[in-house]
């Protein structure tokens, strides 16, 4: 099933499934091609309203859903853990996140051994690197990670910002474009492509979309329990987005 | 009945005289007893009988005469008894018939001596002639008269008989006795003297062709007829036909000349004595005629016949006896040489020859014996188209007569080309000159060679061949012909190397080359050449065959020297190592000098052979050998240099240049006086420079400068120094060749790029004070090319740099931003960044002197002064920015931004007024912050400016520095930084 949305101010297809993903590559990137509304979207667009008016859903909500029920293609490939290596990951995350750092190293240090280690072995053991500072064998574990699952959302972020550090802004972009085919539900990917897109790589149009994506995903996510503060610290950048192509349309027009 | 058979009648009366005891010479001896020829006239005595013509064989009735008298005595009764005419003619011709043998048998018995002998046959002659008278025209009158005729002449009464037979060939010119009529006829006419009619009856008994008894007879008395007629041509010819009849019947006899032999012995002895008469006749006639010749002229007209060869001689052996041994001579000769396939003509040309000894014509018998090879001769004559048998004739002459011929040619030929021997010549030799007797003697020597060569055709397995065949050298030697001596001389010797002779033989074939070539003088033609190379192989054969002969030693110094001369250089060798380990034979003949001369050629030869290194020791050796004033010494010790050297070039070849090394390096040391060192010093030091081994190079380099400054390569030294010290980091020598190099050619490019590297140089070698001036001069001295002229201005400036000196570098940072500006189209990206480094350098200083101005009271100057060093640092920074150079682009960019803030702060942070009371301060404050905020504001457009280069790639430090400062001056737009979620035991 596949879902168009109308909405105000900046318009976009969104959705899930098959026909949602190619979609939302080519707005990643295609840089300097503005996404646009044509007539037989529309027309799909003004079929599904009446639905969504019916069921009295707003369209960020429809938005968020769609994108959130799309395949996880990364929870699809993921290898399985027996008991034990689960409960030894999960504690080395609970000592990491408890800063328990070389505690957490060591706990893992077990669980990387062997052919078949879990993707998120590799990207928890990448986080402890970079907490170290060791960005080179972050990056390395972070790429094992993939190895283990190419979809892996949480290490391909990761990646992208680390290329982005790096000045890397093109290879930055393909992860996060891959981030977001492995699961376009992940709004960090959508945080983080933005700010590449806005500051680093001046395609404003991609960011104010990147931009738009994270707050919707953010707003309908009760469960993350987002900041109001964040909301509006991203209703501003979006505001400035669209302050700025203003202004270049406006020195484009003159 | 009695048998009525014919009985011929033997002769008696005037039968022709004939010779007893004719002469016979033996053909097959030398010179029999010496017979006496008689008188010439014909055989008179019982002719039929001597001719052995048998009666024909008659069974005869045995009756005894008193029974045969009986008969007749009843025939005669019977005769006037019978009145029948035709049995009475019978019975008459029976009683005459009967009175014929009646007759005939007291004749034989002897009892006739009972009548007259005169009238014993009476009786029958009566009979007959009754019977011819009774019965006219009878069928039987041929037949009686006949026999009448035979009564006459046995009674003794020729003439009658004649008359009768002339009757009986009127009557019956064909019948059966003819032939005996007319030879009886010849034989009334011969004996009365008409030897004219008497020959024309022979004729008719030849014309019959019978070859009977009557014919081999009438030929004979015609013979003599005409003989006696004085026609010697018509009594040749009737004795020659009496001759052939005769042979006619012997078994092997032939009517075809096929030289068949007839031998008069074969025949009976009555025949025996009539050929040998009429041989004797024709002999006599022939004797008129011209001898021999006559006798070949008599046969090639009338056509040879198998018994000529008797009439020949029979000719000869008359003038032997005679003591005309000339004639006999040329007799047998005729004969010899016009029947050579005959097989009487090998013992007649013997008798030739014998015929001239025996009447003491020692030189005609030489020529006779000279003529027989001729004839006979293996080369010269017809021995090969001999049968068999008279090769096993001709042989034993031919082995004899050869080598007298040869030796004596050869000693008379020995005699005329020896002036010593001139004397025993016959004096009308020695009259000659020397001139003449030396071609006589070219001449002989070439005789005495034919003879020679004869004999070894005729005799190749001779035992008495191989010294032969060395006098057939020998002569031809003598005779200048050498061409033909050398073939000889080397068949024999080395055909028959055991033989006493062989060496020398041999030997003197070498000889016969040399004055063969000699006489070819210069001329290389093929022959010429072909010459020369069939002398060398006889000299090779000479020494490998006759090694222990002296002379070998002689041949093969020559051969040495020979192939030597003519760069023949492999048998040079071989020679000269055969001289130098000769055969123990001979070793003792090998002197000093000698040894020295192969010991040379040995050097040379492997030095021509380009064996250099065999050439090197063989050389060492022999200077080893003699003392240095030696006229040979310094040329040996050169070709010794240059067989090192020439082992260093083929170790070039071959990319060994270590071992070239080695080679050239010995000559150095070994023959360091020799111009090859020279080559070899600097070939040595340039390979050393190849294989890296500078120090060495380097040593032998400067010591060849040392010795050789003249020396044409010398000049091309100071490069491969150059070479060196650049690869062994020897700097300042280095430096110097190249300073020195631009103080000779300033104006030229390569005095240019020698003092640049000369600077290099100094500058590696650590000597600021030699490398800056280098490089100061051409910083000046050559603007062109630009891009170099723009690094030596880095460098001076950062030279200065590193010394401290700011000023100077600033000079030169000068230098190449008003260089780059001013370049135009010699503009290059490297000017262009080096023009934006220096700027940068600019832009740094003005930006420290904006920096170093504090704002304080009164801060209206302050603030001028700091906004003029502001401007200052903008254009500084702008003229950084305008070259737009990366490197340097985003750090001016940048500090361009922090000038800005700078400003902005130093303004707030500036010294306040201190009389200002606290509104008045307030106020102040607000006035400075209205004073900071455009350039805090600039500063922020500024870092922007420089934070967008990221959307073109652009993310170094100075970026990420504007980045920075943006997220502090402008944090709702720039301090966004990224989310990274942290794993959760809920989610991963």
């Amino acid at each position: 099933m596949s879902i168009a949305i109308k909405r105000t101010g900046t318009s976009r297809f969104y959705g899930s499934g098959f026909f949602v993903l190619p979609l939302y590559l080519l707005l990643l990137g295609g840089c300097s091609v503005m996404p646009s509304f044509n007539e037989s979207s529309k027309e799909v667009a003004s079929q599904r309203s009446e639905t969504e008016a019916a069921l009295n859903m707003s369209s960020e909500d429809i938005l968020a859903n769609a994108l959130r029920e799309t395949e996880d293609r990364y929870v699809i490939a993921k290898r399985t853990m027996t008991v034990e290596q689960t409960e030894q990951f999960e504690k080395a995350i609970r000592l990491f996140n408890g800063g328990n750092i070389d505690a957490a190293s060591e706990t893992l240090a077990p669980l990387l051994n062997g052919n078949n280690v879990s993707s998120a072995v590799w990207v928890l053991n990448g986080d402890i690197a970079l907490k170290a500072g060791n960005t080179k064998q972050a990056l390395s574990d972070f790429h094992h990670a993939l190895g283990a699952n190419p979809f892996n959302y949480f290490a391909l972020n990761r990646l992208g910002m680390l290329y982005r550090e790096k000045g890397q802004f093109t290879t930055a972009r393909n992860y996060y474009q891959q981030a977001v085919a492995a699961w376009p539900g992940f709004a960090n990917t959508y945080y983080n492509a933005g700010i590449l897109h806005d500051l680093y790589l001046g395609e404003k149009q991609t960011a104010l979309a990147m931009y738009e994506n994270y707050l919707v995903l953010i707003t309908v996510d009760d469960t993350a329990g987002t900041q109001e503060k964040e909301i509006r610290m991203i209703k501003r950048w979006i505001a400035d987005a669209k302050r700025q192509l203003a202004t270049n349309n406006d020195v484009r027009e003159q | 009945m009695m048998n009525r058979s014919r009985l011929p009648f033997s002769f008696s009366g005037t039968a022709t005289a004939m010779f007893l005891c004719l002469s016979v010479a033996g053909c097959s001896s030398m010179f029999g007893e010496k017979v006496v020829v008689k008188n010439v006239e014909p055989e008179t005595t019982s002719l039929i009988t001597s001719l052995g013509v048998k009666p024909i064989t008659v069974e005869k009735t045995t009756l005894s005469p008193g029974a045969i008298d009986v008969i007749r005595d009843g025939y005669a009764e019977l005769v006037g008894q019978i009145d029948n005419a035709s049995l009475s003619r019978q019975l008459d011709l029976r009683l005459a018939d009967v009175e014929m043998l009646l007759a005939e048998e007291l004749q034989v018995s002897g009892n006739g001596e009972q009548l007259d002998e005169d009238s014993l046959y009476e009786r029958a002659i009566n009979a007959y002639k009754a019977v011819l008278t009774n019965y006219p025209g009878d069928v039987s009158e041929a037949e009686v008269l006949y026999q009448l005729s035979r009564a006459y002449d046995l009674q003794g009464k020729s003439r009658e008989s004649a008359i009768i037979l002339a009757e009986l060939l009127k009557l019956q010119p064909d019948s059966i006795h003819a032939s005996e009529a007319w030879f009886r006829q010849g034989e009334a006419y011969f004996s009365e003297g008409d030897y004219a009619s008497a020959a024309s009856a022979y004729s008719k008994v030849l014309e019959s062709q019978k070859f009977d008894t009557f014919y081999t007879m009438s030929a004979y008395m015609q013979g003599w007829s005409f003989y006696k007629l004085e026609e010697q041509e018509a009594a040749l010819v009737s004795f020659d036909a009496m001759l052939t009849a005769s042979f006619k019947h012997l078994p092997d006899a032939s009517s075809d000349f096929a030289y068949g032999q007839p031998e008069v012995g074969d025949l009976s002895k009555g025949q025996q004595k009539l050929v040998q008469d009429s041989l004797r006749v024709m002999a006599l006639l022939f004797s008129y005629r011209g001898n021999g010749e006559a006798i070949v002229d008599f046969y090639h007209f009338y056509g040879d016949k198998p018994h000529s060869y008797l009439v020949y001689n029979e000719l000869a052996q008359q003038h032997i006896d005679n003591d005309r041994f000339l004639d006999a001579a040329e007799a047998y000769l005729a004969f010899a040489s016009t029947h050579t396939g005959h097989s009487e003509a090998v013992p007649f040309y013997v008798k030739h020859i014998d015929a001239f000894i025996l009447g003491d014509f020692p030189s005609e018998v030489m020529n006779a014996k000279a003529g027989f090879v001729n004839t006979f001769g293996y080369e010269k004559g017809n021995y090969t188209r001999l049968s068999v048998i008279n090769r096993e004739k001709a042989n034993p002459y031919l082995y004899q007569y050869l080598q007298e011929l040869a030796q004596s040619n050869h000693s008379f030929a020995q005699q005329l080309a020896n002036p010593e021997k001139r004397n025993t010549l016959p004096d009308s030799l020695q009259l000659l000159d020397d001139d003449t007797l030396n071609e006589q003697a070219s001449l002989a020597f070439a005789d005495a060679a034919t003879y020679y060569l004869e004999f070894i055709s005729t005799f190749p397995d001779d035992e008495k061949r191989p010294q032969i065949q060395f006098n057939l050298a020998e002569s031809y030697f003598q005779a200048q012909q050498y061409a033909l001596a050398i073939a000889q001389y080397e068949d024999y010797a080395y055909r028959y190397v055991d033989h006493e002779s062989a060496s020398d033989g041999a030997y003197t074939a070498l000889l016969a080359y040399d004055i063969l070539l000699a006489g070819f003088g210069d001329n290389d033609s093929d022959e010429a050449l072909s010459w020369v190379a069939k002398q060398r192989k006889s000299r090779d054969d000479f020494v490998v065959t006759f090694t222990g002969d002296p002379r070998a030693i002689s041949v093969t110094q020559t051969l040495m020297q020979s192939q030597f001369d003519k760069a023949q250089f492999a048998d040079a060798l071989f020679y000269s190592e055969w001289l130098l380990s000769p055969p123990d034979v001979v070793t003792q003949e090998i002197g000093t000098s000698l040894r020295y001369s192969a010991n040379l050629v040995k050097a040379h030869s492997y030095f021509g052979l380009e064996q250099y290194a065999e050439a090197e020791q063989s050389y060492a050796f022999l200077l080893q050998s003699i003392e240095r004033d030696n006229s040979d010494y310094d040329a040996l010790v050169r070709n010794y240099a240059v067989s090192m050297y020439k082992q260093a070039e083929y170790a070039v070849a071959s990319n060994d240049l270590e071992q070239a090394v080695g080679h050239l390096k010995r000559i150095v040391d070994k023959t360091p006086n020799v111009d090859v060192r020279i080559n070899a010093q600097y070939d040595a030091a340039t390979y050393l420079l190849t294989l890296s081994r500078f120090d060495e190079a380097q040593r032998m380099f400067q010591d060849f400068e040392a010795r050789f400054p003249d020396n044409a390569l010398t000049s091309t030294i100071e490069s491969k120094l150059l070479y060196i010290f650049e690869q062994t980091e020897q700097w300042k020598p280095a430096a110097d060749i190249l300073y020195s190099q631009w103080a000779l050619e300033k104006d030229t490019d390569a005095g240019r790029e020698a003092l640049l590297l000369a600077a290099e140089y100094y500058d590696l070698a650590g000597d600021r004070t030699l490398s800056l001036p280098a490089y100061r001069t051409y910083a000046h001295a050559y603007p062109e090319p630009f891009d170099t002229v723009t690094e030596v201005r880095l460098l001076m400036s950062e030279f200065y740099k590193e010394s401290g000196e700011g000023e100077k570098q600033r000079f030169w940072l000068n230098k190449l931003i008003t260089g780059h500006d001013n370049a135009g189209g010699d503009q290059t990206a490297r000017s262009l960044t080096l023009a934006a480094m220096s700027a940068m350098v600019f832009a740094n200083d003005a930006k420290r002197m904006f920096a170093a101005i504090k704002l304080e009271q009164p801060l209206q100057d302050t603030l001028r002064k700091k906004r003029d060093a502001l401007e200052r640092a903008v254009l500084t920074h702008n003229k950084v920015l305008n070259y737009g150079v990366r490197e340097y682009v985003t750090v001016a960019n940048h500090q361009l931004g922090e000038l800005y803030l700078t400003l902005a702060s130093d303004l707030m942070a500036s010294q306040r007024p201190t009389e200002l009371s606290a509104l008045e301060r307030e106020q102040y404050d607000l006035l400075l912050e209205e004073q900071a905020y455009p350039f805090e504001e600039e500063a922020i457009k500024v870092f922007e400016a420089n934070a967008k280069r990221s959307w073109g790639g652009i993310y170094d430090e100075w970026v990420r520095a504007s980045f920075d400062k943006l997220s502090f001056l402008s944090p709702s737009a720039y301090r966004k930084p990224e989310k990274v979620e942290a794993l959760d035991v809920n989610r991963y």
